[in-house]
């Protein structure tokens, strides 16, 4: 279709989670540019699967390449120079400020003994500015609230300027506003970056508004992937998710509703 | 503001050093005042008080400081490791380890050297039983390294309360000065200072990492860091730091806890600077506490453990509710 070079490929990826098998054999291939969303009930693999990909958890069997390139021939700082991470939550126990969270994110850019310097700062601010949250860059983390927690560690992704973005839930805690700003900053720079956007969430009609292809888990049997206009149907839906899924229209765009 | 504290704390810290050593110089049963201490240092006039400061003073100071930045060190390392701001160089029963062994060595009547090395015999054991015990499938979870560190410590602290109810008076008294902390008999040789050093080069190197560390196993991870390799490093060093403190001068407390908080709230949180940091603050701390554990009831002398606790208590209970109110 095009020529966007290719990102991420599974083949024959095999994920197990306490000796249950998610999937037997996932082959899927991320281009530049993309933005794919999983979705899937509750503990059908979701995370387990950014995990797998972000190489935070082995693969129970098939291989992962990134840039053509085995994951795990990758230095775990040359990999985090490629794919970055969003988790569902973070750990705040330790004092810092959101300034000091948000350098964090430069951390795999930097060689030893090496302070972050001018260019570094720099992104941290922009970063800092494209979450709205510049005002609070000498805030203690504790003091903000779960959205601005939220907001903080997308900044710090964005610093860490990832080829492969990988987003648990990245909606959570953020409001609705929120939740379709930071999607669009985000997706509207894939192209220019040359990255790409892997997320799992709940929210069906935010995966249909920004993922061109959608990757469906299914409790039992095989994943299913496809364009986005292929998997998001009622019929589909209510099966993977074991419920009646309806559909409205509002304008051009669709709206999913359990009924 | 990060620009400007780095150098302006640790200048800070270098001038409050240098004051405590000429402090702990001069205090004691013997009085020798600033002056005469800086005029012996520079001159060198051979007498009684030449001796005093080189053989007494200087050895006991120098012992002191190099406890204290042990501590200090140790604390802000366990603190990571843990991701726990209350843990203490002493939660993983590393000190109850070496206790139990000094204690058994007091009792058969050994000498100083040799209850340090049964310190220090006590103190790896106790570090390779709970590595042993807690690493369990390799991926070294805080909770379980937590746990394990506080069940053995409980261990170690039945089997202290044995050998004290079954000691001979003598023995006990010498028994309770050690589990308290005592300068009195330390020295420190080329070995402390180089376990010292190697530890705090080690982690100035990681420091950055450790700064990642602190958001979490995976968010470190994903940001670069090999986390099962710097844990083993973070777990072997603050070990080594705390067994080779504990062999100096016993347990003394609070150091290792109440150094790291109080340079956090001083705004070092960054390890970069923290751990510099600690080892100038804690070093004075613990001087400092040890010239008035000597002269505030000359010519006895108290434990420094019983002084760092006296002010350690107060201080840790006023940043615990300044931290909290700070927060609110």
């Amino acid at each position: 279709m095009n020529a966007s070079p290719l990102l991420l490929e599974t083949r024959a990826l095999r994920l197990e989670v306490a000796g249950r098998v998610l999937c037997e054999s996932l082959s899927l291939q991320l281009q530049a540019g993309e933005c794919l969303g999983v979705l899937g009930q509750n503990g059908t693999g979701k995370t387990t699967l950014l995990h797998t990909l972000a190489r935070l958890r082995p693969a129970h069997g098939g291989e992962i390449l990134l840039q053509g390139q085995s994951l795990n021939a990758w230095s775990r700082k040359a990999l985090a120079t490629r794919v970055g991470m969003l988790f569902q939550s973070s750990s705040d126990e330790m004092p810092a400020s959101v300034e000091e969270t948000v350098l964090l994110g430069r951390h795999p850019h930097l060689p030893d003994w090496q302070w972050e310097g001018a260019q570094d700062h720099a992104l941290a601010l922009a970063a800092l500015e494209d979450v709205g949250l510049q005002a609070m860059a000498q805030r203690e983390v504790v003091s903000l609230s779960g959205g601005e927690r939220q907001r903080l560690a997308l900044a710090m992704l964005l610093a860490q300027q990832p080829l492969l973005y990988l987003l648990d839930e990245p909606g959570n805690h953020l409001d609705i506003a929120f939740q379709v700003s930071t999607l669009q900053l985000l997706c509207a720079r894939l192209p220019t970056q040359g990255a790409a956007v892997c997320m799992a969430t709940h929210d069906i009609n935010l995966a249909a508004r920004f993922c061109t292809r959608i990757l469906l888990l299914h409790p039992q049997g095989e994943p299913l992937l496809g364009s986005a206009q292929e998997i998001l149907t009622p019929a589909i839906l209510s099966e993977a998710y074991g419920c009646r899924i309806g559909v409205a229209s509002a304008g051009t765009r669709q709206v999913f509703f359990a009924e | 503001m990060r620009q400007r504290h780095p150098l302006v704390l640790l200048s800070a810290l270098l001038l409050l050093t240098a004051f405590s050593f000429l402090v702990s110089f001069s205090s004691g049963s013997a009085n020798l005042g600033i002056s005469t201490v800086l005029s012996q240092l520079f001159g060198q006039e051979p007498g009684l008080q030449q001796q005093i400061l080189f053989e007494l003073r200087i050895p006991r100071s120098l012992a002191g400081f190099v406890t204290g930045a042990l501590l200090a060190l140790s604390g802000v390392l366990m603190q990571v490791l843990l991701r726990n701001p209350l843990a203490d160089p002493y939660i993983l029963g590393i000190s109850g380890g070496a206790a139990v062994a000094a204690l058994a060595a007091i009792l058969l009547g050994a000498s100083a050297v040799w209850i340090s090395n049964a310190a220090f015999a006590g103190a790896l054991l106790s570090i390779l039983i709970v590595f042993g015990l807690a690493r369990g499938d390799s991926t070294w979870s805080s909770t379980r390294l937590l746990l394990t560190g506080v069940v053995v410590s409980a261990g170690w602290g039945a089997l202290i309360n044995i050998l004290l109810t079954t000691s001979a008076n003598n023995s006990v008294y010498s028994m309770l000065f050690w589990l308290m902390g005592d300068l009195s008999q330390s020295r420190v040789g080329w070995i402390s200072a180089s376990i010292l050093l190697g530890g705090l080069s080690l982690m100035l190197w990681q420091a950055r990492a450790l700064n990642v560390l602190a958001r979490g196993d995976l968010q470190a991870a994903a940001l670069g860091v090999e986390v099962s390799r710097l844990k083993l490093q973070l777990y072997v060093c603050t070990s080594v730091l705390t067994a080779c403190a504990v062999t100096i001068a016993g347990s003394i407390g609070f150091v290792g806890l109440v150094i790291p908080h109080m340079l956090r709230l001083l705004g070092a949180r960054d390890h970069r600077l923290l751990i510099p940091a600690a080892v100038l603050l804690g070093g004075s701390f613990l001087m400092l506490a040890d010239s008035l554990a000597r002269s505030i009831v000359a010519p006895l002398q108290l434990p420094v453990g019983v002084v760092t606790a006296i002010i350690g208590v107060p201080v840790f209970l006023l940043i615990l509710r300044r931290t909290r109110s700070g927060r609110e």
